[in-house]
């Protein structure tokens, strides 16, 4: 296997590994879906950039860098793409070269044909604003060719000399084959070329030494990237099965990916297992288009409205517990508390998170950035607060809703239906199990502090949870009158209580002491009525969470209504009967 | 990028800070530095008009609880006047007004 010591640094030149004799030297922006890392390799016979990228500055760069090495070197320039997509591709006809000296560009051929088509589709131009100009320079080298003039082919350059193309698949043991061309860099070393289809149809990954530059493969089962046009679910799992062969198989030591840093061979193959197991779930992802793409930017405005409420009332209860210890002279516990939780990470992540979404209303930022800065969110913050010390301090039911509301958005991302897979339990039971998790908590905790009270450790802890139980419905008068027929809806027992539970905290939120709470059955649907004779404003409940509550009692067939009068106001939440689906 | 600008009233015996803008990791330090001096160069009571603070992180839920901590050593409360009815309900929620006078 490959050394796992190696590390590749961006910006300077360095030797590949397993090429003595060629350097690379790596541009890697700070990740972004607007421009892809670029790779520059200066071998005998010919310097290569790979994925020049989507940004006039890092064009520049490459130029500058190109035109030292040409300066010691004078050697044809060969441009190729990982895969067509607008932010590896854009900038391959903008490089600025010394005279004399000669470019030739390679692509597979399903990417030529996008480019010379000038297809917004296949480039993904349609993701970006301002319909930004696809490349339209000429490609000359035309990669895994549907039907082969002649082997080799060859590309003449003007000083006479070829550049071969040789076309060798490679037969894997278990009857695969994996497509693969080479052509010669000098010194013996080869540039080899792998066809890896999934994440394009014309994804490619190239070789030098014991180096191999992935393209965006590493990324093509994640949410808001499978589903774009091209993706493809089988071809994807061929290749990641071809490439982590290839991995395990070749001393392959260092993987470069089309955005972010270079990781180990090994590394690599981890991911890819995680990957394989992830995208074999993904057998029918929808099309990521335009229009689901602005559907998924509403539904990421509203799932950030819902999870930072959720999750600054979980850090204030932090803080209100650091106070009352704080005021019992439990200084250090409340300084344990607060640090069990990362409030002020979780904080930074929503903040910059909102201020992006902020600025996408009045900027060019592309909806599609919003969205993967919305998954990148929604998957630091599942893995924070999945930490098991989390689910120890406090509130582990709040936790929970909180995890739901992300997967739930992360599996829309990914075009899965996730609504239905919970098992469903008539409305009247889930209030009734809510109404007594609500009451029920301060006595159960009451017994914990009496049975805690010899141990320092166990009485703090049992304290901690005794003030978090300072309930946000414990003080709300109910009153539950539920339907006699049979009430199974068709929503899962989770969602249904994350729904009721979020509701009604917002109604405690506001102020309400008293809450009526209705089940009925009528035109094959159950209705829920949370309703009280207090006055109170909707809009402290903010407008995008109750859009979110109703989008998503929406998907399900049913609907959430706000009514408000002089005498008091109500929410009436409408779900299909079970029975009459 | 929105700002947060806090300007200070000196009343009889009241000191009142007004907060305009988001209060969030950006900008919760232009709201602790004022709010922890008025507090400490104060023997009164402490204010916090909230009116025209357009959204409420944590980090300014912090920056409530290290002034409504240094207050109570005085046996006073931190007072927050105008809170707009979507901060109000996160406090509430949070169990902030059980140790903040809120005031919508």
């Amino acid at each position: 296997m490959g050394d796992s010591s190696i590390k590749i640094e961006a910006n300077i030149w360095q030797r590949v590994p397993g090429a003595d004799s060629v350097e690379i030297f790596p541009i890697i922006p700070k990740t972004n879906c607007i421009s892809s890392n670029c790779f520059i390799f200066s071998a005998r016979d010919a310097l290569v950039v790979v994925d020049p990228g989507a940004n006039r500055e890092q064009t520049r760069q490459i130029s500058r860098v190109l035109t030292d090495a040409l300066a010691l070197a004078p050697r044809p320039v060969l441009v190729f793409l990982t895969h067509c997509h607008q932010d590896h591709s854009q900038e391959a006809g903008g490089l600025e070269l010394p005279t004399g000296i000669e470019i030739k560009r390679f692509a597979h051929q399903a990417g030529v044909e996008a480019m010379k088509n000038q297809d917004p589709n296949l480039t993904v131009a349609y993701l970006y604003l301002g319909n930004p100009g696809i490349c339209a320079a000429p490609f000359e080298g035309i990669l895994f060719r549907s039907s082969p003039e002649s082997e080799p082919s060859a590309l003449e350059l003007e000083d006479g000399r070829r550049i071969e193309l040789h076309t060798e698949p490679i037969a894997m043991p278990d009857g695969a084959t994996l497509q693969r061309q080479w052509l010669l860099l000098g010194d013996g070393n080869r540039l080899e070329i792998y066809h890896t289809p999934g994440h394009s149809p014309c994804s490619i990954s190239l070789r030098v030494g014991s180096l191999l530059i992935l393209g965006d493969l590493p990324f093509a089962s994640n949410p808001g990237v499978c589903g774009l046009n091209g993706w493809n679910h089988a071809d994807l799992l061929q290749s990641l099965h071809k490439v982590n062969w290839l991995l395990e198989t070749s001393e392959m030591a260092v993987c470069c990916p089309g955005h972010g840093y270079c990781i180990s061979a090994q590394s690599m193959r981890e991911k890819f297992r995680m990957m394989e197991a992830e995208a074999s779930d993904l057998t029918d992802v929808p099309l990521l288009d335009a229009e689901r793409i602005s559907a998924l930017k509403i539904y990421v405005d509203e799932l950030l409205e819902e999870t930072t409420a959720l999750l600054t009332i979980f850090s204030g209860r932090l803080y209100t517990i650091s106070y009352y210890l704080s005021l019992l002279e439990e200084e250090s516990a409340a300084g344990r508390i607060l640090a069990a939780l990362d409030i002020d990470r979780i904080d930074g992540i929503l903040s910059d998170f909102r201020r992006m979404a902020e600025a996408f209303n009045t900027s060019a930022v592309p909806e599609w950035t919003v969205v993967l800065k919305g998954v990148q969110v929604a998957r630091s913050l599942r893995l924070i607060l999945a930490a098991e010390h989390v689910q120890q301090i406090l509130d582990f039911h709040l936790v929970d809703r909180a995890q739901r509301r992300l997967l739930d958005f992360l599996s829309l991302v990914h075009g899965l239906q996730f609504l239905r897979t919970e098992q469903p339990k008539a409305a009247n039971e889930v209030i009734a199990e809510l109404l007594k998790r609500a009451k029920g908590a301060q006595s159960a905790q009451s017994n914990d502090l009496m049975e805690a009270v010899d141990d320092d450790q166990a009485f703090l802890q049992a304290l901690t949870r005794r003030l978090d139980t300072h309930s946000r419905l414990r003080n709300i008068d109910f009153e539950f009158t539920p339907a006699p027929q049979e009430t199974n809806a068709n929503i899962g027992a989770e969602r249904l209580d994350d729904l009721l539970t979020n509701l009604l905290e917002g109604m405690a939120g506001v102020g309400v002491k008293r809450i009526n709470i209705a089940t009925r059955v009528a035109s094959g649907q159950v209705e829920i009525r949370l309703s009280s004779r207090e006055r109170m404003d909707p809009a402290a409940f903010g407008k995008r969470r109750l859009d979110l509550y109703n989008r998503t009692l929406g998907w399900l067939g049913g609907s959430l209504e706000c009514n408000q009068d002089s005498g008091g106001a109500e929410f009436v939440m409408r779900l299909p009967a079970l029975q009459s689906i | 990028m929105e700002e947060l600008k806090v300007t200070l009233e000196h009343l009889e015996s009241t000191v009142v800070l007004r907060a305009v803008g988001p209060v969030d990791s950006t900008t919760a330090a232009s709201l602790q530095e004022p709010l922890l001096r008025a507090v400490e160069s104060s023997s009164g009571a402490v204010q916090l008009d909230l009116a025209q603070v357009s959204y409420l992180s944590s980090a300014g839920m912090r920056v409530f609880l290290l002034a409504a901590k240094a207050l109570q050593k005085r046996g006073e409360r931190l007072r927050l006047l105008n809170v707009p009815q979507q901060i109000h309900s996160l406090l509430n929620l949070a169990g902030f007004t059980s140790f903040i006078d809120v005031n919508s």
